[in-house]
C-alpha cells in the first residue's frame, strides 16, 4: 500500500470530530467523510504547490508521487507570482495569494484566487491590493484574510461578495496571517518590524502588536487555539504566544543558523514541523518541552519554504524553492520518503480534498 | 579584543582593488556565535564600509567608459558625501594633510563625472589613497580579523549600496545597479580570503549564491529593462550567504536579533558621539552618528520601523535628529526630484550641501561645532528645498542630545 493511501486509511480510523482547528485539521475532518482512494480509483486528496517563478500551481497526486496538473494563474510568469496558500474548511477550495513584483502600485494582479479541487480550475478572484503575500480562511469558511505586504496592513474579505470587511495597520512588510480556530483572532506577522499584530475579529479592532523574533515569517495556531507559533527566520526562533493574553510565553531557540519559515502543526502530537528554508532542513519541535526533537536533513530538497501536513498527520510535504521539488516526510520515521519534481520556485504547499 | 584566529589572506586594506502598543516581550539574548562585530566594533565597521563603498564607486568608474550617465553621477556623489563622512574625522586625526588631499581628489572625480569629463586617470591614484586611508583608519588587527571581515561582507551583501539593495534600488534609480555589480566583485575577493574556513557543502552553497549574483549583475551597466525581474532577487541569495558567513566566521552578523539590546547599545554609542560634538569634534561625532543610524534605520534591523509602530512620536524625534546629523537618503524624495538636478533634498540638506560643508569644514572641526547638520546654504540657494528643509536643522550637540533622548525613550518602549 502506498504511503499516501495508508495515510488516508489511518486518518479514517483516528480522526475525531472535535478538533476543528488549523486548516490542515479542518481539511482532515472533511477528508474523513471521503471514500478511500483505492475504491474510487484516485487519490482522495491532492497536494497543491504554488510556484513563485512560473506563475502556476502544481497539482500532485500523492499516490502517484507526481504532478498531474498545472494550473496557470497568470500569463506573465516572472512578473506575477503566487505565494501563500490556504484551504477552505471543507478542503474543496484552495486559496492562493497573487501579486506582482512591483509593490509600489496596485495592479490587477494583486488578488486572491480560489481553485476548485474537483476541477482544478480557478473559480474565484478577489481583489486584494498591496501585494497580498499570504492568506488564511476563517473557520466558517466565509472570509479570507490576507497580509498586504506593500501596505503594511492586514485585510479581510467576504468570500461570497468579494467585499473588503476589514483593513488595518500591522507592522512593516506584512507576511504571515492566521485565523484562530475559534474565529476570534487574526494574527498577522511583519518581517521588518519583527511583530505580530492581533486583530479582534469580533470587535473589529487591533488589540496589540507583539514583538516576536527577528524577521517573523508565518504564524500558526495550535489545534485548541490556546497558542500561536511564530517563526523568526533571522532570529532562529519560534515564539509561543498565549492567545488568552496575546503575550509571548516561550521562545524556542532552533539555533541562529536554522532559518525557520513555514510551520505545520501536527494534529495528533504536541509538535510542529518547521521548514528550515536556507538550511535545507525540517525541524521537528516538541511544543510541550519546547525542544527540537529531530532535524531532518537527509534527502531533503533544497530551501524548503512551504510546509503542510496531511489530515491524519502521517505525511508532511515541503515546497523546496531551490531544488524545484516537493519532499515527502513520513512522520513516523521522521525521514524523507520521496522527492517529487515540481515547478519553478515552489513557495507554499496545501492539501486539497477531492470531493467523492 | 582581537582573537587568535587572525588571518592575513585578504586584508581589507587592499582597496587598490501609533497604535495600541502593549509592552512587548523581549526575547532572550542569543549567543550561538562567539563574536559580535556590530556590537564590538560598531563605528569601525561603519568606517570600513564607508571606505569600501568609496572604493566600490571608483571601481565602477574604472569599468565604465565616459561619457557617464547623469544618474550615475548621483551615485558617485556619495564619494564625498556619506562615504566620506563615515571615516573623515578619524582620517583627519591621523593625517590632516593626507585627508585633505584625498577629499580633494574624490571631489574632483565626483565633480568631473557630473560635468561629463573623463576622470579615469584620477581613479587609480584615488584608489591607492583610499587603501592607505584604510590602513590609517582601521587598525591592522581588525583588518585581519575574520569576524570583522564578516561584518564588512554582511554590509556589502545587505546594506545600502550592496548586492541586495543594488537591484532593489535600481528599480527607482537604475544606476544603483552598478553598486550591486561592484559589491558582487568585492564579495568574491573577500570570500576567497576566508572560504577555506568553510566546509565543502557550505563552500558550494556560497559559490551558488555568488553565481546567482553574477547572473543578476553580469556588468555594471543596468539592463535596458527590469521587467520581469524580482527586485528582491538578489536579496534571497544574499541573506542566505550572510547566514553561511555567520557560521564560517563564528559571528552574529545581524545586529537586530534583539531589538532591546540593540537600542540600548545605540543609546550608549550615541552618548559617545555627543561627547565628540561637545568637544567640538564634529567629524568624529558624525562618524558615530552614521554607525548609530545604520543600525537604527538599516534594512536588516528594522529598529526604526519597530519604534515607529509602537511609539511613532519617538521615531519621529529620532528621525528628525538624524536628519541634522547625517545625510539621510529619503526614498520619498525621488518622486519630487526626478530631474535629478539637485540631489536628495532631504531635511538634512542635499548631498552637495553637505559636501560643500565638507569642502569648508572637513578639516576644520572647530567650525563644525554649531552646524553639524545646519547647512549654511539651506536658507539661501535652494529655494525649492524649503519644504524639505522644513524647520531649521538642529546643531550637532542639540541634535545628538535629542537623539540620545529618543533612543532612551525607544529603549523604554522595548522594555530595555
Amino acid at each position: 500500500m502506498k504511503k499516501a493511501a495508508r495515510a488516508f486509511a489511518r486518518r479514517r480510523q483516528t480522526w475525531g470530530v472535535g478538533l476543528l482547528a488549523s486548516t490542515a485539521i479542518v481539511s482532515a475532518v472533511a477528508l474523513s467523510t471521503s471514500a478511500p482512494a483505492q475504491e474510487e480509483g484516485g487519490a482522495d486528496y491532492l497536494v497543491y504547490v504554488a510556484n513563485e517563478y512560473n506563475a502556476d500551481i502544481s497539482v500532485i497526486d500523492p499516490d502517484l508521487g507526481e504532478v498531474i496538473a498545472t494550473i496557470p494563474i497568470s500569463g506573465r510568469p516572472g512578473d506575477v507570482r503566487p505565494r501563500g496558500m490556504a484551504v477552505s474548511p471543507d478542503g474543496h477550495t484552495i486559496y492562493v495569494s497573487i501579486s506582482d513584483f512591483n509593490p509600489e502600485f496596485e495592479t490587477p494582479e494583486d488578488k486572491i484566487v480560489g481553485i476548485d479541487v474537483e476541477t482544478n480550475e480557478v473559480v474565484l478572484e478577489l481583489r486584494a491590493g498591496g501585494n497580498p503575500e499570504r492568506v488564511a480562511i476563517s473557520p466558517d469558511g466565509t472570509e479570507v484574510w490576507a497580509s498586504l505586504e506593500a501596505l503594511a496592513r492586514g485585510a479581510g474579505y467576504d468570500i461570497a461578495t468579494g467585499t473588503e470587511i476589514a483593513n488595518f495597520v500591522v507592522g512593516v512588510e506584512a507576511e504571515g496571517v492566521a485565523v484562530s480556530p475559534d474565529g476570534r483572532w487574526v494574527y498577522v506577522t511583519a518581517e521588518a518590524t519583527h511583530t505580530t499584530t492581533v486583530w479582534d475579529r469580533e470587535n473589529m479592532e487591533v488589540v496589540t502588536h507583539i514583538l516576536v523574533g527577528n524577521r517573523p515569517r508565518v504564524v500558526e495556531f495550535s489545534p485548541d487555539g490556546a497558542y500561536a507559533y511564530v517563526s523568526a527566520e533571522i532570529g532562529g526562533t519560534i515564539s509561543v504566544i498565549d492567545t488568552s493574553t496575546h503575550a509571548v510565553v516561550e521562545t524556542i531557540n532552533l539555533g541562529l543558523d536554522s532559518r525557520p519559515v513555514e510551520i505545520a502543526v501536527d494534529p495528533n502530537e504536541p509538535r510542529i514541523f518547521v521548514a528550515g528554508g536556507g538550511t535545507s532542513a525540517v525541524y521537528v519541535v516538541n511544543v510541550e518541552t519546547y525542544e527540537v526533537d529531530t532535524v531532518i536533513r537527509e534527502q531533503m530538497g533544497r530551501r524548503p519554504w512551504g510546509i503542510t501536513i496531511t489530515g491524519d498527520g502521517s505525511l508532511v510535504y515541503t515546497a523546496n524553492g531551490l531544488s524545484d521539488s516537493i519532499s515527502v516526510i513520513d512522520t513516523d520515521c521522521l525521514c524523507v520518503i520521496d522527492n517529487i519534481q515540481g515547478g519553478r520556485g515552489p513557495h507554499s504547499a496545501q492539501i486539497g480534498v477531492v470531493p467523492q | 579584543m582581537i582573537k587568535s584566529r587572525l588571518r592575513s589572506s585578504v586584508a581589507l586594506g587592499a582597496l587598490a582593488v501609533g497604535l495600541t502598543a502593549a509592552a512587548p516581550q523581549v526575547i532572550a539574548q542569543q549567543s550561538d556565535y562567539t563574536y559580535q562585530p556590530f556590537f564590538d566594533w560598531t563605528v569601525d565597521q561603519s568606517r570600513a564600509i564607508g571606505l569600501e563603498l568609496a572604493a566600490q564607486r571608483l571601481r565602477i568608474v574604472m569599468a565604465l567608459e565616459p561619457p557617464y550617465d547623469d544618474e550615475f553621477a548621483e551615485v558617485v556623489e556619495n564619494l564625498t558625501g556619506p562615504d566620506w563622512q563615515r571615516f573623515a574625522g578619524t582620517l583627519a586625526e591621523a593625517d590632516e594633510e593626507f585627508a585633505e588631499e584625498l577629499h580633494e581628489i574624490l571631489d574632483e572625480i565626483a565633480e568631473g563625472i557630473e560635468d561629463g569629463e573623463d576622470v579615469e586617470d584620477l581613479v587609480p591614484q584615488a584608489l591607492e589613497m583610499l587603501a592607505q586611508a584604510y590602513d590609517m583608519v582601521i587598525p591592522a588587527d581588525l583588518q585581519n580579523d575574520t569576524a570583522f571581515q564578516g561584518g564588512v561582507m554582511a554590509q556589502l551583501l545587505l546594506g545600502e549600496g550592496g548586492v541586495a539593495e543594488g537591484l532593489e534600488e535600481a528599480f527607482e534609480e537604475e544606476w544603483e545597479y552598478a553598486n550591486g555589480w561592484a559589491a558582487t566583485q568585492r564579495i568574491k575577493v573577500l570570500w576567497s580570503g576566508i572560504s577555506d574556513m568553510a566546509g565543502e557543502q557550505m563552500q558550494a552553497d556560497v559559490e551558488e549564491a555568488i553565481a546567482a549574483f553574477d547572473a543578476i549583475y553580469p556588468s555594471p551597466e543596468p539592463p535596458n529593462s527590469f521587467a520581469g525581474t524580482d527586485p528582491e532577487e538578489a536579496e534571497t541569495p544574499a541573506q542566505r550567504m550572510v547566514g553561511f558567513l555567520e557560521t564560517v566566521v563564528d559571528a552574529q552578523l545581524y545586529s537586530g536579533r534583539n531589538q532591546a539590546v540593540l537600542i540600548a547599545h545605540l543609546e550608549e554609542l550615541a552618548v559617545t558621539g555627543c561627547d565628540h560634538y561637545e568637544a567640538g569634534e564634529d567629524e568624529l561625532g558624525r562618524e558615530v552618528m552614521y554607525a548609530v543610524f545604520d543600525h537604527y534605520a538599516g534594512e536588516t534591523t528594522g529598529l526604526g520601523d519597530l519604534i515607529g509602530l509602537f511609539a511613532p512620536e519617538v521615531n519621529e524625534e529620532a528621525q528628525e535628529a538624524f536628519e541634522s546629523l547625517v545625510i539621510v537618503e529619503d526614498d520619498d524624495d525621488d518622486d519630487d526630484d526626478d530631474d535629478g538636478d539637485d540631489d536628495d533634498d532631504d531635511a538634512m540638506g542635499d548631498d552637495d550641501d553637505a559636501m560643500d560643508d565638507d569642502d569648508d569644514d572637513a578639516m576644520d572641526d572647530d567650525d563644525d561645532a554649531e552646524e553639524a547638520g545646519d547647512d549654511d546654504d539651506g536658507e539661501g540657494d535652494d529655494d525649492d528645498d524649503d519644504d524639505d528643509e522644513g524647520e531649521a536643522a538642529m546643531g550637532g550637540t542639540e541634535a545628538c542630545e535629542a537623539l540620545v533622548e529618543a533612543l532612551g525613550e525607544g529603549r523604554a518602549v522595548l522594555g530595555g
